[in-house]
């Protein structure tokens, strides 16, 4: 039997911190209706002490019925003083394990344990403790871990570029912050050159009076731009030094996952337990045939704020077979693609979108002659985007698919600016869906989705399918699906 | 297969619950509110209230409960306006929570939580023996792990 380290104390303690409302009652009334209202608050001090007292007794008492017990078959937790909480994990049924040091804990020995297994909904963690590390290394010994001599060595560790480059492209949006600031900087200054010129027109009197207010057009929309990279920069720092020194082992059964420049965290993941992985890519990652590799299991990365990385950016041909094992297959060719000749579903929106875009600017600049200048930059700002979500939108038709490698299925597909390679057993796969309009009846073509085990579902789909096709994916798959759909 | 039905004393500590609960609900207003023509109304509501729960929805409520349990999966009964029925299989648990007290054996203040993939399935106000069967056929705790079960 162990127990949670005495910090956790003042865990259960700020529970019951409602009771302060009584010493705040009586501060109060001392304050309202004693002129020596300093001196009478001092003297009932001994009540506040008593809360305060009966507080920290509440989460003592608390953490003395927190106990946790574990055997070669389960982890169980002991919680409540009225109601006795037993919770029995089995260890056979623990998806993954999370190990945290943060800094401040470090001096007293504190570690955050968190215990999560497939159950629930939502990102849901299954049992949380702050252990102390003897109690820690009990509870490590019989949670998954790689075997050390059948450990797969030789694997290539992400280094700091990889890192850095991870940092910069998942925070907060790079190309989005970039361009948003441009905004902000470009746009201001067209805002500020047609106030301040129409402003010249008026009475000298006037412009006395206006030309302090227009200094200040600029400047918002410098603190605006300046904003934006600010926070990006913030959230790159944030990301890097949460991502350092990230380091990556595994057998066939378990993998080991541990980041962190100052706080460190360990994962460990039961292989099995993986519902897939996820390649992402944007564009400039396509381009240079680069990845970041996620994975979906329980409890790996569902902290707030967290990614699930197994792989910062990498180039996608150093990836290796090795990885293999924990289901990160890269090169495979599609067997079933979307059809070119179903471009409308994946171009029509953005193009419609772009085309509208310039008229706007003539209507704009027709209606307020004054701002055409401004108009002109905002269409070619909007226009921007546009034209790169129609680039993308057009290479995820030439990439999108589904493929077939053992016992695995590859899906190819984008979702708005990214593009997902998905990795998973066939097993794993919860649900199919065939979709087809009446033009897609025409040609024989449909929409393909398709979701897999996890606590969050998510969907996955890929346009202008052949339906004859899909059909086939769902036979090997195990499904009958669409056998009253047009091909 | 075997069929579980909710322990009738919890039924008791219920009204006992809802009685204490009203009483200081009661108490309180009389003590704040100082239009007596409230106080009259809120505790006419508050007393039908507690009478409906207590001699109507419960009783209703507890009869409806029914528990099965059969060698692969545990099927759960409930709903006085809208029947519900719920069923899971031992081998989706993934684990266990079993919430108890220590005058349990009198209360029937026994819940077993199974934890199961996409959700959970709560069953509520058992015997403990009941409770500790039910767990036992899950086989969600181990024979080490069942002396905890108290």
């Amino acid at each position: 039997m162990c127990r949670e380290h005495p910090l956790k104390i003042l865990k259960y303690s700020v529970k019951n911190i409602w009771l302060l409302i009584f010493p705040l009652i009586r501060g109060i009334y001392t304050y309202h209706f004693d002129k020596d209202w300093f001196y009478s608050w001092v003297r009932g001090a001994w009540f506040d002490i008593a809360v305060l007292g009966a507080i920290i007794l509440f989460g003592f008492v608390r953490w003395l019925f927190s106990r946790i017990y574990i055997t070669d078959e389960e982890l169980i937790h002991r919680d409540g003083v009225f109601l006795h909480l037993n919770t029995f994990i089995p260890i056979r049924n623990v998806s993954s394990v999370t190990v945290e040091r943060p800094l401040f804990m470090v001096p007293f020995g504190a570690i955050r344990f968190r215990c999560d297994t497939r159950a629930g909904i939502f990102r849901t963690v299954d049992l949380k403790l702050l252990v102390g590390k003897k109690a820690l290394k009990e509870i490590m010994q019989h949670m998954p871990d790689i075997d050390e001599e059948k450990k797969i060595n030789g694997i290539s560790q992400p280094n700091t570029l990889s890192v850095l480059l991870f940092s910069a492209l998942f925070s907060s949006g790079f190309s989005g912050t970039v361009y948003l600031a441009t905004f902000f900087f470009k746009g201001g200054d067209i805002a500020y050159n047609i106030i301040k010129r129409s402003l010249d027109l008026l009475t000298e009197e006037t412009e006395k009076i206006t030309d302090k207010l227009v200094l200040k057009i600029p400047a918002a929309a410098i603190f605006i731009g300046v904003f934006f990279i600010a926070s990006w920069f913030l959230s790159f720092l944030v990301n890097f030094f949460r991502y350092g020194r990230f380091n990556i082992d595994f057998d066939r059964n378990c993998t080991r996952v541990s980041y962190g420049i100052i706080d460190r965290k360990e994962y460990r993941i039961r292989n099995s337990h993986i519902n897939y992985t996820d390649l992402r890519q944007n564009l400039l990652m396509k381009i240079r045939g680069a990845v970041a590799v996620n994975i979906s299991c329980a409890g790996y990365g569902s902290s707030k704020n967290r990614i699930p990385v197994l792989l910062p950016v990498k180039k996608e041909d150093n990836i290796g077979e090795k990885f293999q094992t924990i289901g990160i297959y890269s090169g495979k060719k599609n067997k079933y693609s979307a059809q070119p000749a179903g471009i409308c579903s994946y171009l029509l929106i953005p193009l419609v979108v772009a085309a509208i875009i310039v008229p706007s600017y003539d209507w704009a600049a027709r209606i307020l002659p004054r701002l055409s200048e401004l108009s002109l930059f905002l269409a070619v700002m909007l226009e921007i985007p546009v034209v790169w979500f129609i680039i993308v939108k057009f290479v995820a038709l030439l990439t999108s698919g589904v493929a077939f490698y053992e016992d695995k299925i590859i899906i190819r597909c984008s979702k708005w600016t990214k593009f997902h390679t998905v990795v998973s057993t066939r097993e794993k796969v919860v649900k199919l869906e065939l979709e087809q309009n009446l033009l897609q009846a025409m040609s024989g073509r449909c929409a393909f989705s398709i979701w897999f085990e996890g606590e969050e579902h998510t969907r996955y789909k890929i346009k202008a399918m052949r339906a004859d096709e899909v059909r086939k994916i769902a036979e090997r798959l195990g499904y009958k699906i669409g056998e009253k759909v047009r091909t | 297969m075997k069929q579980y039905a909710p322990d009738r004393r919890c039924l008791t500590t219920m009204r006992l619950l809802i009685t204490a609960a009203a009483i200081i609900i009661l108490a309180a207003v009389r003590y704040f509110v100082p239009s007596e023509k409230i106080v009259v109304i809120t505790v006419a509501a508050v007393i039908s209230v507690a009478f409906l729960e207590m001699f109507v929805h419960l009783p209703l409520y507890f009869s409806s409960i029914k528990y099965i349990a059969t060698e692969t999966e545990v099927t759960k009964s409930s709903g006085v306006f809208i029947k519900v029925h719920q069923s899971v299989r031992y081998s989706s648990i993934q684990y266990t929570t079993f919430i108890s007290s220590y005058l349990s054996n009198y209360t029937g203040f026994n819940f077993i939580i199974f934890f199961v993939y996409g959700g959970q399935l709560r069953l509520l106000f058992l015997k403990k023996s009941d409770a500790e069967e039910i767990v036992a056929m899950s086989g969600g705790v181990s024979s080490k792990g069942e002396k905890y079960v108290s």
